[in-house]
């Protein structure tokens, strides 16, 4: 028998197994769509108690990292609207934290782009490209339609494409 | 910093490494396995005191209308049928509002 059916069994060493495993990967991964490490730590913490109190609901049709995931999107997702409600994401929203000494690296004039576009325009963006899921599991964790999630895409790539020259874009 | 000559999907290596940076957590570890088993036993135990609440306060309302039905019945025959006719007429309409919602959507 598996960690996960020993868990949702009652089993709460089982459990407790199963959520330190995945802790660092819902943390990252809330890193990445959030670029707020103090929000990532209490998304990470309500992600982990959701699950806890979900576990009978898990159905095994996916890996219980996916399963975690989907839920902090969700969790992120409300927090999104709440922040959106009061109009004080932008404004608050603190810049994500920037190498301390030397050069810029390469990719810091995409990540200024991708933490200019809104969160729920970058997310998606970040679910396909850097977590390979598909449009339909983002969609359905994100609460809108396939295609919603295909032209957010669409317009968070040309709008990281932008600073690029002509010639890249076309190409 | 310009990007002037980057290939056309330098932008998708410029993002992984870019999150990669922004998501590296060093040497941080998980929470021990002690606090978390703890983290588990309380947020079950609370959501068996919560379910608990729940049942109790359903069976509590569900008596209360049930004693007060029975009264009505034993004691104000005419009282319980017009309430009887009220809430079917009430339910009746909310379903017919809810299927016109539906259709128009």
């Amino acid at each position: 028998m598996d960690d996960i059916t020993r868990a949702q069994r009652g089993d709460q060493v089982a459990l407790a197994r199963l959520l330190q495993e995945n802790y660092l990967a819902v943390k990252k991964y809330l890193i990445t769509v959030t670029h707020d490490r103090a929000m990532a730590e209490d998304l990470t913490q309500e992600t982990i108690i959701r699950a806890i109190q979900k576990i009978g609901q898990f159905s095994g049709g996916s890996k219980f990292s996916t399963w975690l995931i989907s839920i902090a999107t969700n969790l992120f997702m409300d927090t999104l609207r709440r922040q959106k409600r009061e109009r004080q994401y932008q404004e608050e929203n603190a810049f994500f934290d920037r190498p301390a000494v030397g050069p810029e690296p390469e990719w810091m004039e995409v990540m200024d782009r991708l933490h200019a576009l809104p969160r729920d325009v970058a997310m998606p963006l970040v679910l396909k490209h850097y977590y390979g899921y598909t449009y339909e599991e983002i969609g359905s964790w994100m609460g809108i339609p396939e295609g919603t999630v295909k032209s957010r895409i669409f317009n968070a790539i040309r709008a990281l494409r932008k600073g690029m020259s002509d010639d890249d874009v076309r190409a | 910093m310009t990007s002037g000559h980057k290939g056309p999907e330098q932008w998708e290596e410029d993002l992984r490494q870019g999150l990669d940076a922004l998501s590296d957590l060093g040497d941080e570890q998980p929470p021990n396995l002690a606090n978390l088993q703890m983290l588990v036993a309380n947020v079950q135990q609370e959501q068996r005191r919560t379910t608990m609440r729940d049942l109790l306060l359903f069976w509590i309302c569900a008596l209360a209308l049930l004693s007060g039905g029975l009264y009505a019945v034993s004691r104000l025959p005419a009282y319980f049928v017009a309430l009887q006719g009220l809430v079917l007429v009430g339910a009746g309409a909310a379903w017919l509002t809810g299927a016109r919602r539906r259709v128009t959507e």
